[in-house]
């Protein structure tokens, strides 16, 4: 039996208005996403890829159309419920990585999870367990400055699976790292998907990481395609970039 | 989070030196401030407090001898002397006069005292001894000190060479000091024999004071007569009004200057965080986590300030006191209780336009 979608947005549609005129950033957006899956968010900047993922957040509200997480509409979610919602079943990771700077790895992976409601004693021994587990233990020290990039984003993701989310949308995670470091990263993710079931939703402009998508949705404009290829992770650049016409 | 938040100040030494540095002058400025105000009102009122007289005798309309003007005439001493309830008396003259030292021409308050030496009002001496002869002068140590004056040294009181004799302690009242000389040598300064400034009296034991002091303005027309604690009262009443309104204006400035340096620095370190603020928000901070950090961040400036005003502020006493000697600043438990509320008052203000600053923070920002 298929499970059941974590996340469903139907007719999702986004505008502002600036300088007296409507901007529109999301058009009707339908899509899914389900436990298990890497769902890659392919599209050039300034395709609302970033809107569409802060909304999945309920960080704003849709113009128009529906999200819904884990069955649930987010219009129904009070405040206090988004946040614990945020702190609790879901996990995000940035572009720049946006660790404390003023904590240490080990203290950035304890504040999610003392968010998350678990108690210092034991963010403490889990954040010490998740970063050996990730092979970054002997980083838990070091402050965000002294760390690499690769190694940053390793913090982050740390960050984000800590609390054992269902739930993970990364916002262009490889943009600031170098291709290998880039590949490790995704692959941390698909691992993270495959192994505990989480949904995770990869918004990127980086054909490349197509091979490790389970799906694949094109954002151009606004508006969303579906490159129509059946093995996508094999599908030449080309049409994927041009929606496989 | 005391550590998340004292850390996020630290991230910027400089400013957090720099924010540090401005509340510890101001809470120097404030502790000077009130130290001074305690300085004027014990110096003004410390010779005052120290003579015994159970009754003071001043001419008619005159409430204080600080800022009022009493002449009374000299043998309404022996006269009183003989009242009933009356058991000992004395008159003190008291003149605004210039003496020229060493180093040039200073004012002082003049006193010289006559009558029953049990009323006390020499002064209490930390060199020397009291007068005893017209050539000789108790300084205020204060003013020796401004003049760089010892024992020994003499002075010129109208032309005539007066010897230091005596340093007193108790008799500066910062905008003037109180010098002490015979009173042949006080009444030669007005031509006038016949006049003194105030009468003292002793009770008889067991004699109500009150009653006596209104049977004496009854029985001498002209005076007014008032019991030790009304006096004092007056005298304080004076002190306060003249100072005051001008130390509360300055420390005013200093509260306000100390609530706007903390809001200040607090609210460009909220801007600069701003990113972090939101990427807190995003990933599910609860929602009073951040301003908590703020409001920490807040008290443990305010704390810092503080305490650094506390520590350096004996040092900073110690230099006034070389540069202005007349400057006796008396700092209290109260006053170090009134600037502890001052400060907190501040951290707490500046911390509250801080936290206004956290709703301009939107969690979408940590995308960008």
């Amino acid at each position: 039996m298929k499970p059941a979608p974590v996340v469903q947005a139907e007719g999702l549609s986004y505008s502002y208005r600036w300088d007296g005129h409507a901007h529109r950033v999301l058009d009707s957006v339908d899509f899914t996403a389900c436990p298990g899956e890497l769902t890659l968010l392919l599209g050039p900047s300034g395709s609302g890829k970033t809107t569409l993922l802060t909304l999945l957040a309920g960080l704003i509200a849709p113009s128009s159309g529906t999200v819904r997480l884990f069955g649930r509409s987010l219009k129904s979610f009070r405040a206090a419920e988004l946040q614990r919602l945020r702190a609790r079943s879901m996990g995000f990771v940035f572009q720049t990585f946006n660790l404390m700077a003023s904590l240490r790895a080990e203290e950035n992976v304890r504040l999610s999870l003392q968010f998350g409601g678990v108690s210092p004693q034991e963010a403490a021994t889990r954040a010490r367990a998740l970063l050996k587990r990730l092979g970054i233990e002997h980083l838990a020290r070091r402050f965000p400055a002294e760390l690499s990039h690769g190694e940053q984003q390793r913090v982050a993701i740390c960050r984000a699976i800590a609390m054992e989310a269902p739930l993970i949308l990364a916002d262009e995670p490889t943009a600031a790292l170098e291709s290998s470091q880039g590949l490790e990263i995704i692959q941390l993710l698909q691992r993270r998907a495959r192994e505990s079931g989480a949904c995770v939703i990869v918004a990127s402009h980086d054909l490349r990481l197509r091979g490790c998508a389970d799906r694949i949705l094109l954002l151009e404009d606004g508006k969303l395609s579906r490159p129509p290829c059946s093995d996508i992770a094999a599908a030449p650049l080309h049409l994927i970039d041009h929606g496989c016409t | 989070m005391m550590l998340y938040a004292f850390r996020m100040l630290r991230r910027q030494p400089m400013r957090l030196t720099a924010t540090i540095g401005g509340m510890t002058l101001c809470v120097i400025l404030t502790l000077f401030l009130h130290s001074v105000y305690e300085g004027v009102e014990r110096g003004s009122m410390s010779y005052i407090q120290s003579i015994p007289a159970d009754i003071w005798l001043l001419q008619e309309g005159t409430s204080n001898i600080l800022r009022g003007t009493s002449i009374l005439p000299a043998p309404l001493e022996d006269a009183i002397r003989e009242s009933p309830g009356v058991g000992s008396a004395g008159s003190l003259l008291l003149l605004l006069t210039t003496l020229e030292t060493p180093s040039g021409a200073s004012t002082v308050y003049l006193a010289s005292f006559c009558g029953d030496p049990s009323l006390g009002a020499m002064p209490a001496l930390i060199q020397g001894r009291q007068i005893s002869g017209d050539d000789e002068i108790v300084l205020d140590r204060a003013f020796a000190r401004k003049n760089g004056l010892t024992l020994g040294d003499r002075v010129e009181l109208r032309g005539e060479a007066l010897r230091v004799v005596g340093i007193a302690d108790g008799t500066n009242m910062v905008v003037i000091q109180y010098a002490f000389v015979s009173r042949a040598r006080a009444r030669s300064l007005i031509q006038q024999a016949r006049i003194v400034t105030a009468v003292l009296v002793r009770t008889e034991s067991g004699t109500d004071c009150l009653r006596t002091a209104r049977a004496l303005m009854e029985e001498f027309p002209g005076l007014v007569a008032y019991t030790r604690n009304e006096f004092l009262a007056n005298n304080l009443r004076e002190v306060r009004s003249g100072i005051l309104p001008l130390l509360f204006a300055v420390a005013l400035m200093g509260s306000v200057l100390l609530t706007g340096i903390l809001g200040t620095l607090l609210t460009i370190t909220i801007m600069e965080q701003k990113r972090e603020f939101a990427v807190l928000k995003t990933i599910g901070a609860p929602p009073g986590f951040i301003p908590r950090v703020v409001i920490t961040q807040g008290a443990l400036l305010a704390i810092a300030g503080f305490a650094a005003g506390c520590l350096t502020f004996p040092a900073v006493v110690a230099a006034i006191e070389l540069l202005a000697p007349e400057v006796t600043p008396q700092l209290t438990g109260a006053g170090i209780g009134s600037v502890l509320m001052l400060a907190a008052l501040a951290a707490l203000l500046g911390t509250i336009g801080g936290l206004l600053r956290l709703r301009s923070v939107y969690p979408q920002e940590a995308f960008r």
